[in-house]
């Protein structure tokens, strides 16, 4: 379960930084200062001036309580020149929304740059606020800019290495640089780990995904057996804990632990659960997670479901939004260029969501060479040609590599060399086949088998040549059991070219 | 107990009574305060009819009843709900019966002995909070100079479940605060509000319990809640030189090993001719003396109090639990001079509902980041605004309200003089010195 990294204001509206304890009320305000806000109500009554208003209104506000004298005074204070903090603090006694800083989304490299200065200044002001230097690190991503963000995560871990958010947010960012074991060492040293569940279900991943033993599954059980806390707070943990039953094979307590995590599900229960359904569909098709729309963020799973559902143009939709809440991710950017270019057709939507994924991930093969795909399709050879000389070739694994080789097979076909495209598709296909043979992740080659075939046999038909229809019914055979949506429309098209 | 001498109010303009102003700049004074407060309670006097006694006792007890308030329940941790001390302020109707017309309610026109006549009641608890087992009084002295009387009630405690507790209580509170005025005027503390006078009533004889001890303070014309707020260069220089005034206060009290611990705008008096004092001596403590507040979290109002301290985190080291607390009460103060509003308010307004003391079940540490961040916020805004020297008034806030206690005060001071205010007194003196000149100068043109 790897926790999402969110600006703070977001978090916080997401409900996702109570204390894991409790969230009713535990300490009331005494009788003593109940009294002095009566005497704050004669005092506001005799005099009527802003003083005493604004003292009135500040401790009415502080014990939350309201009666006509109070928002007589409130109002008093928004209807005369006065500062911002008591404006703001008169219009919530009054029952208004506070004019907290909102976090935008930031779309554009202007905003994104504003913001870092603002939120430069304010950490020179104040330089112990852990939060703003998260808020500073995330934004810091999103432009790509690794060096400086490693220095204000250090920095916000520094200042609170015992909070939720900051260590949540810091897992988030050395995962992002595929450094599973220093977000591992993060929250396993770190004392709250052990009493909180949202850290518990951070860590049990992080573990998972270092290749190291968790030391807090006895505990995280426990946590779940004795249902001490509100179900939201122990979502995520049940999630982890069903995802690891699920992969050990107990079927039926992973479906016990999911049942508990939908109780009050966060965003990335959801997109959990739904992740692992299309994963294990046969199996765990039972767990009901309709309610994903009714959760506040729940971007992912929303994609996921109508990626399932081959809604293609509302997968888009919600992945961009996805996009939005996590702008530094490469995950939508790759799942949404894909949908673009192979479903949809969509070249330009392609280009765009390849080019904002490109801004926090400038290096991602997936997104390079998917932006270089829309753009042969678009005949603009030499931005494509750029791209590929871009692709680090000696740090792509085999699955790159052959993708690499079909991407370029069609740079070649569409700079008219159909001799070194036909020669590129051929290894590009040799290969996939002989990975295919010897059992390495077959659903994923099968479909790559399948697509470098469809591409080149439409290159070859561009050059007027007859489609090889032998190689396109193995194509179409390698998807008969493909659990993938995107099969079935590349399928379709596989026909249509044969015909 | 409530020991702040009251201030006559100044007439309520609504839009913001202005403040008395500094002498040496050339706009005039508004008029004299009117030496008789608006809301003065009236009074029965002795040998009234029946009728209106038993009217008067009526009032009294709802009043007991519903207002239940006394500065006495600071012996115990006022932020808890203690039922014991609750039940203790729940009054004895069947003894309260006997004690309707407290010779402490019947002053006026005494004379005290002394050279001092006691002139008119003060209205109880519009200003300031609690104070309720003390009567206040205007009186003058034989040159014809007005002062604050307050004379304290013993009745009411007579009144209570358990009186010998009360009357212990209400014994020690006089005594303490008397002997911390004593030890100011001895150490001559020039802006701490002078007690010029202290004393007894005899008890009438059919009343032995109705001995009346009082304190005589000098009389204030108002305090910092009816400064009006503008960035008119008057108001400024005004607020600034306001903000010295209370910093040498809290200074001169640091240097005699007292820690005021009630520092607020309704404490922050104002006096003619631009001086601001610092009363109420009632929670104070003083380093090296036991007192009635060693085991207490916070002996002043709760909702102005340092955030540590809502959220029930006690620094073992005395300087730390208490000079820290004025520290922050000071720039809470500051801010209130600046914005009109205190440092707490603001502080929880940018907090989360489920960050605030009431819903956080876990430790001030635990929720320190969140408070650290809606701090910086509350500062961010303070540093928007337009004010003469914004930039250092907001940083010297940031330091004094500093939300871990440890770290309060200039970062020069903090190894050497820790929780010194020199600094700031030197700061808020200069800016002051350069607004005053600044308001001559577009005076003079």
């Amino acid at each position: 379960m790897i926790p999402r990294w969110r600006a703070f204001d977001d978090t916080m509206r997401l409900d996702e930084l109570s204390h894991h304890r409790g969230r009713s009320i535990v300490k009331e305000w005494s009788r003593r200062s109940s009294d002095a806000l009566k005497s704050r109500s004669l005092a506001w009554k005799a005099y009527g001036t802003l003083g005493h208003a604004t003292d009135l209104v500040g401790a009415a506000f502080l014990m939350d309580y309201s009666d006509a004298i109070v928002v007589d005074a409130a109002r008093f204070i928004l209807d005369n020149p006065s500062p911002d903090i008591p404006r703001n603090v008169a219009w919530a006694v009054v029952g208004g929304q506070g004019v907290d800083d909102v976090t935008q989304t930031c779309a554009t490299n202007e905003t994104l740059y504003a913001r870092v200065r603002q939120l430069k200044r304010r950490t020179r002001r104040q330089p112990r606020d852990a939060i703003r230097w998260m808020d500073l690190a995330r934004i810091y991503v999103v432009l790509g800019q690794s060096h400086s963000a490693s220095r204000c995560v250090a920095i916000a871990t520094g200042l609170a290495p015992n909070n939720r958010f900051i260590l949540r947010s810091a897992c988030r960012f050395w995962l992002r640089f595929d450094n599973p074991d220093r977000a591992h060492d993060l929250l396993r040293r770190a004392p709250m780990t052990r009493e909180d569940p949202w850290l518990v279900a951070a860590e049990l991943a992080l573990a998972d995904l270092s290749g190291q033993q968790s030391r807090m599954l006895r505990r995280a059980r426990k946590m779940l057996e004795e249902r001490r806390w509100h179900p939201m707070h122990l979502s995520e943990l049940s999630a982890e804990v069903g995802t690891m039953e699920a992969n050990a094979g107990n079927m039926k307590k992973a479906k016990k632990r999911f049942r508990d995590a939908v109780i009050a599900p966060t965003d990335n229960t959801v997109a959990q659960i739904s992740w692992l359904i299309q994963k294990k569909n046969e199996q765990l098709h039972d767990i009901n997670i309709e309610m994903s729309h009714a959760i506040k963020n729940a971007f992912e799973a929303r994609a996921r479901m109508e990626y399932g559902s081959g809604r293609w143009r509302k997968a888009i939709e919600e992945i961009k939004k996805w996009n939005a809440d996590e702008p530094f991710a490469r995950q939508p950017c790759m799942m949404g260029s894909h949908i673009a270019a192979v479903a949809l057709e969509d070249y330009s939507e392609c280009k765009k969501l390849a080019d904002i994924g490109l801004r926090s991930n400038s290096n991602n093969f997936t997104l390079l060479n998917n932006l270089a795909f829309a753009y042969l399709k678009m005949n603009q050879m030499a931005q494509a040609t750029i791209l590929l000389k871009k692709i680090r070739k000696k740090k792509l694994n085999e699955r790159e590599e052959v993708v690499f080789l079909a991407t370029s097979g069609l740079c070649a076909y569409r700079s008219d060399n159909a001799e070194a495209g036909r020669v590129l598709y051929e290894e590009a296909i040799s290969r996939i086949k002989k990975q295919i043979d010897s059992g390495h992740d077959n659903d994923y080659y099968k479909t790559a088998f399948a697509l470098g075939v469809m591409n080149w046999v439409a290159e070859e038909g561009e050059m007027n040549m007859e489609p090889n229809r032998e190689l396109l019914a193995r194509a179409k055979n390698m998807l008969r059991h493909s659990r993938d949506p995107i099969a079935a429309v590349v399928a379709t098209k596989i026909d249509h070219l044969s015909r | 107990m409530e020991t702040k001498p009251k201030p006559i109010p100044n007439p309520p303009p609504r839009s913001g009574g202005r403040t008395p102003k500094p002498p040496h700049l050339s706009k005039p004074l508004p008029p004299p305060p009117p030496p008789e407060s608006k809301t003065a309670m009236p009074l029965s006097r002795a040998g009234e009819q029946k009728t209106e006694a038993n009217a008067l006792r009526r009032r009294r007890n709802d009043v007991a009843q519903l207002v239940l308030n006394f500065d006495d329940t600071n012996a115990s941790d006022p932020g808890d709900d203690n039922s014991a001390i609750a039940s203790r302020i729940v009054p004895s109707t069947s003894i309260a019966t006997s004690h309707a017309d407290p010779p402490a309610r019947h002053l006026a026109g005494k004379a005290l002995g002394n050279g001092w006549i006691v002139e008119k009641p003060i209205e109880r608890s519009v200003d300031g909070t609690g104070g309720h087992f003390s009567c206040s009084y205007i009186v003058r002295s034989k040159t014809g100079k007005l002062a604050f009387l307050k004379a304290m009630d013993y009745t009411r405690a007579l009144d209570m479940d358990d009186p010998a507790w009360h009357l212990k209580i209400m014994t020690e509170a006089f005594v303490a605060e008397r002997d911390l005025l004593d030890k100011c005027q001895s150490k001559r503390l020039s802006r701490v509000v002078r007690m010029l006078d202290s004393g007894k009533l005899s008890p009438p004889r059919n009343n032995p319990a109705g001995v009346v001890q009082y304190i005589i303070f000098e009389l204030a014309s108002g305090d910092i809640r009816h400064a009006s707020q503008s960035s008119d260069p008057f108001d400024v220089a005004w607020a600034l030189r306001a903000m010295h005034h209370a910093t040498v206060a809290l200074k001169q009290l640091h240097s005699i090993g007292i820690a005021h611990q009630d520092i607020k705008p309704s404490n922050v008096l104002t006096f003619k001719d631009n001086q601001v004092k610092i009363a109420d001596l009632g929670s104070a403590c003083e380093r090296g003396i036991a007192s009635r507040f060693d085991n207490t979290r916070f002996p002043g109002d709760l909702t102005y109090a340092p955030p540590e301290l809502l959220y029930d985190e006690l620094s073992p080291d005395w300087r730390t639990r208490r000079f820290a607390s004025d520290m922050y009460l000071l720039g809470s103060t500051v801010l209130f001079l600046l914005t009109k509003m205190s440092m707490t308010p603001a502080l929880f307004h940018r907090l989360a509902p489920e960050h605030r003391r009431e819903r956080w079940p876990g430790t001030y540490r635990e929720v320190l980041p969140f408070i650290q961040h809606a701090f910086s916020g509350v500062m961010e805004d303070v540093s928007r605004m337009n004010f003469f020297g914004i930039n250092e008034v907001a940083t010297s806030i940031a330091q004094l309200c500093n939300p871990i206690p440890e770290l309060r005060g200039h970062p020069k001071d903090r190894h050497r003089h820790r929780y010194s205010l020199e600094r700031y007194i030197a700061q808020f003196d200069l800016l002051a010195r350069k607004a005053e000149f600044a308001f001559a100068r577009e005076n003079a043109t």
